[in-house]
């Protein structure tokens, strides 16, 4: 994508690099990166189509993982973070906007419980977009 | 059966079987407001004088010493212009008078950049003039009927071209509708679109994001749903340019309200050994094209469907010593549709002894063509969108 500029001028700024795809295409990409393409979340109330979502997607985990062929640390990367961090500290830090108190309960619910799900929630936001 | 497949059903039943008569009168108003364009972009910069020939004409020769047609393959037309050798395929729709041929297109002092000139055709603007929104963008913005969704114009690419984008509105761009649509259904995206407030949708950019996400996901799930009614078995030719243009017919032919569609076909900046790629090229436009109309034709919609075929700049009269060409200017656009006013070839041919530094002067605005599709096809004011009166042309 990032090589197939719109014309040899290259790409122009602003929100011109936002429309319909390349928007579902950003938000996508790092749980693709991260994880496969999966990003871990229990769906609220009994949505079968979610389900469904989340079932293909975790089916197609290991397919996505060996095509963009990244290797994460993990161990590395949760290390870095105190023992005592809050779930919403992690949130604020992250994410430059202020987000509402429905998108944060549903991120620091306790049935979120890893914290390597909260950061791939986390950076699959729309207002991670604005870092 | 299922519940949701018997409401489906009989919602169909119902409206076929039961159209009360009152509404008869109404068909017809109808099928006008189903007119869609379909806008072929042949990016690069196609050279107009090797497709559409002047093979009776000795100065062309002069010019083209080693990249001319010969006069034997031109697929002659008239007495003066004829169609490069490969495409062939359009001789037939030519006969049928579904196709107009308008030379010497282009607009005052022209750009020889292709960015530049691909801009000032999307923008419709003057070539001395910068503008952020493009011509179907702001027919989008004109409130015609419908025109709040982003589906109204589909570009079937990766990404949406300044024409397709308007100061409020945009069109969308889809290649693969189950992919976005995939993309837009994701379960976390869904319950975070559920949690957002007035304030984000109201913060600029923000706002923005959440705006395109949303109309993304509705247009997604109307384009899937709707098209995925109708399978299209129809043979095209197994090229990029003829599947995108298969997806369109499927689109169309499952009732899409869809207005605009928007395909581009690159690789026609031929400063190198034009003569094979542009063979290539011609030839995948023309099939594809052809397969297309007969796709349209065979499920009775070509009626509703005028096309456009339009390049940035044509190329220079007199060809480089690389076999090439070099950027150019005015050149010629293409019009199909089934009920052409005038149909053929639309005006006199380039006077190539009558050059402007070597390039060939144009005679008609691009403008004006999209001036003429504004108002007698898609019946709505070009000036608000064009912010000028331009000639209307006699093709439609």
């Amino acid at each position: 994508m990032l090589f197939y500029p719109p014309n040899v001028a290259g790409w122009a700024g602003g929100k011109s690099w936002i429309d319909s795809s390349t928007l579902m295409l950003r938000l996508k990409l790092p749980s693709m990166i991260l994880n496969g393409g999966v990003i871990d979340f229990e769906a609220q109330g009994d949505d079968p189509d979610a389900f469904k979502m989340m079932e293909m997607n975790t089916k197609n985990q290991e397919k996505v993982k060996e095509r963009v062929n990244t290797t994460i640390d993990w161990a590395a990367v949760l290390s870095a973070f105190p023992k005592d961090v809050t779930k919403s500290d992690v949130a604020d830090a992250l994410l430059q906007p202020i987000i509402n108190d429905i998108q944060k309960d549903f991120l620091v619910s306790p049935t979120n419980d890893s914290l390597k799900n909260l950061l791939v929630q986390l950076v699959s936001m729309p207002e991670y977009q604005m870092c | 059966m299922d519940r949701r497949q018997f409401i489906k059903r009989s919602g169909l039943a119902s409206s076929v079987f039961f159209v009360p008569s009152f509404l008869k009168p109404f068909e017809k108003y109808y099928s006008e407001n189903n007119r869609n364009i379909v806008i072929i972009q042949l990016s690069g910069g196609n050279d107009g004088l090797n497709t559409i020939v002047p093979y009776d004409n000795d100065l062309y020769y002069q010019q083209r010493k080693s990249i001319a047609i010969a006069k034997e393959n031109v697929i002659k037309l008239n007495d003066e212009q004829g169609f490069h050798p490969s495409m062939t395929a359009l001789k037939d729709l030519y006969d049928k008078g579904y196709m107009s041929i308008i030379n010497s297109v282009g607009y005052p002092n022209p750009d020889r950049s292709h960015f530049r000139s691909m801009d000032i055709w999307h923008t419709a603007t003057d070539s001395n003039q910068y503008e952020t929104t493009g011509w179907i963008g702001r027919y989008l913005d004109s409130n015609c009927a419908g025109c709040e969704h982003p589906y109204l114009a589909i570009e079937t690419d990766d990404n949406l071209s300044l024409a397709l984008k308007g100061s409020t509105k945009k069109g969308i761009a889809v290649k693969n509708v189950k992919q976005l649509y995939d993309e837009t259904r994701e379960p976390f995206f869904k319950n975070v679109l559920d949690a957002k407030d007035k304030v984000m949708l109201n913060e600029d950019n923000l706002g923005y994001l959440y705006k395109t996400m949303i109309e993304t996901s509705s247009s997604a799930s109307y384009i899937y749903e709707t098209s995925k009614q109708v399978a299209n078995t129809y043979a095209y030719p197994d090229t990029a340019f003829a599947k995108q243009l298969k997806t369109i017919a499927t689109f169309i032919n499952s009732g899409m309200q869809t207005k605009v569609y928007y395909v581009s076909l690159g690789g026609f900046d031929t400063h190198v050994n034009q003569i094979a790629t542009q063979q290539r090229l011609l030839k995948e436009y023309s099939e594809g094209v052809v397969a297309f109309i007969n796709n349209l034709k065979s499920v009775n919609k070509y009626d509703d469907t005028l096309m456009l075929t339009f390049s940035e700049f044509g190329r220079r009269v007199e060809q480089n010593a690389s076999g090439g060409t070099d950027h150019g200017t005015a050149s010629n656009v293409f019009v199909y549709g089934s009920n052409l006013k005038q149909k053929g070839i639309y005006n006199s041919m380039p006077d190539l002894s009558n050059l402007e530094e070597g390039d060939i002067k144009h005679t008609i605005d691009f403008r004006s063509v999209y001036a003429t599709v504004l108002q007698n096809w898609l019946g709505v004011n070009n000036t608000s969108i064009l912010k000028r009166d331009f000639p209307l042309l006699n093709f439609l």
